[in-house]
């Protein structure tokens, strides 16, 4: 019963992109980013029997990743001692390369946003778990996982002056899209 | 909704009943294109030779391990 194999590697390789996808616009700096992901690699690999098969691996994994980045956070934040000081630096944005600016209005709204607010709008909205898979990553209510999106989308709405008519596509119900590309 | 409440946090945003589905379309439909980028960013080597090395090493210490 060896899960160490060639497909579990293939498994991890494939998380990748999300892994720093999700890093990335937690932190908004692609180096810690990078570093997070490395982490989280590492630990999953050494802790796989934490991991129960048949489980959800990708959940799992941001599991792992956002645990990482929040213990790290609170580590710095007891060295800082500066609470919001620190917390108004690391409200950077995600990086703005090659983007219109839609995006990069969205990016700046997103990254003035707080952590809890990101990570469950970055699960729900754009990795497409369910409310009920935030709540287990996050280790958190459902509840309080809803009212997070929530609160993070009327943020946002707020500080990009979104009137209701404006380009609207009727089917794009507030669900993620990359789970479907991701379990290939 | 029994929101508002995780004083730790200070989450002081007012709650309020959940926006229109049009909206949360065009905020949902920004955040997956700035996110959807992201992802199709070429992942860096040093995953792959990560992975690589924790399998030899695995493979070369069976049994030694923690």
């Amino acid at each position: 019963m060896t899960v160490r194999d060639d497909d579990l590697q293939a498994l991890l390789i494939a998380a990748v992109p999300n892994l720093r996808a999700f890093a990335n616009s937690l932190c908004g700096d692609p180096t810690r980013a990078d570093d997070l992901v490395q982490d989280t690699l590492v630990k999953a690999w050494s802790n796989l029997e934490g991991f129960e098969k048949g489980s959800n691996l990708k959940a799992w994994l941001f599991t792992i990743l956002r645990n990482t980045y929040f213990s790290e956070l609170r580590k710095r934040r007891r060295e800082v001692e500066d609470a919001d000081g620190a917390l108004a630096e690391r409200m950077s944005v995600m990086p703005e390369q090659h983007v219109h600016m839609d995006l990069v209005d969205f990016k700046k709204a997103f990254g003035s946003l707080s952590d809890d607010q990101k990570e469950v709008l970055l699960l729900v909205g754009a990795e497409g778990f369910s409310y009920e898979e935030a709540a287990e990553i996050t280790n958190a209510a459902v509840g309080t996982v809803k009212s997070r999106v929530n609160r993070a989308r009327v943020a946002l709405n707020k500080s990009l002056g979104l009137e209701p008519g404006e380009n609207i596509n009727p089917n794009s119900e507030f669900v993620g899209l990359t789970r479907a590309v991701s379990r290939g | 909704m029994g929101t508002g409440s995780d004083p730790k946090r200070g989450e002081s945003v007012t709650t309020q009943a959940p926006m229109p589905t049009e909206l949360q379309g065009q905020i949902g439909q920004r955040l997956r294109e700035a996110y959807i980028e992201l992802i199709n960013e070429p992942v860096p080597d040093r995953f792959v030779v990560l992975l690589q090395k924790l399998k030899q090493r695995e493979e070369q210490g069976q049994g030694g391990q923690s």
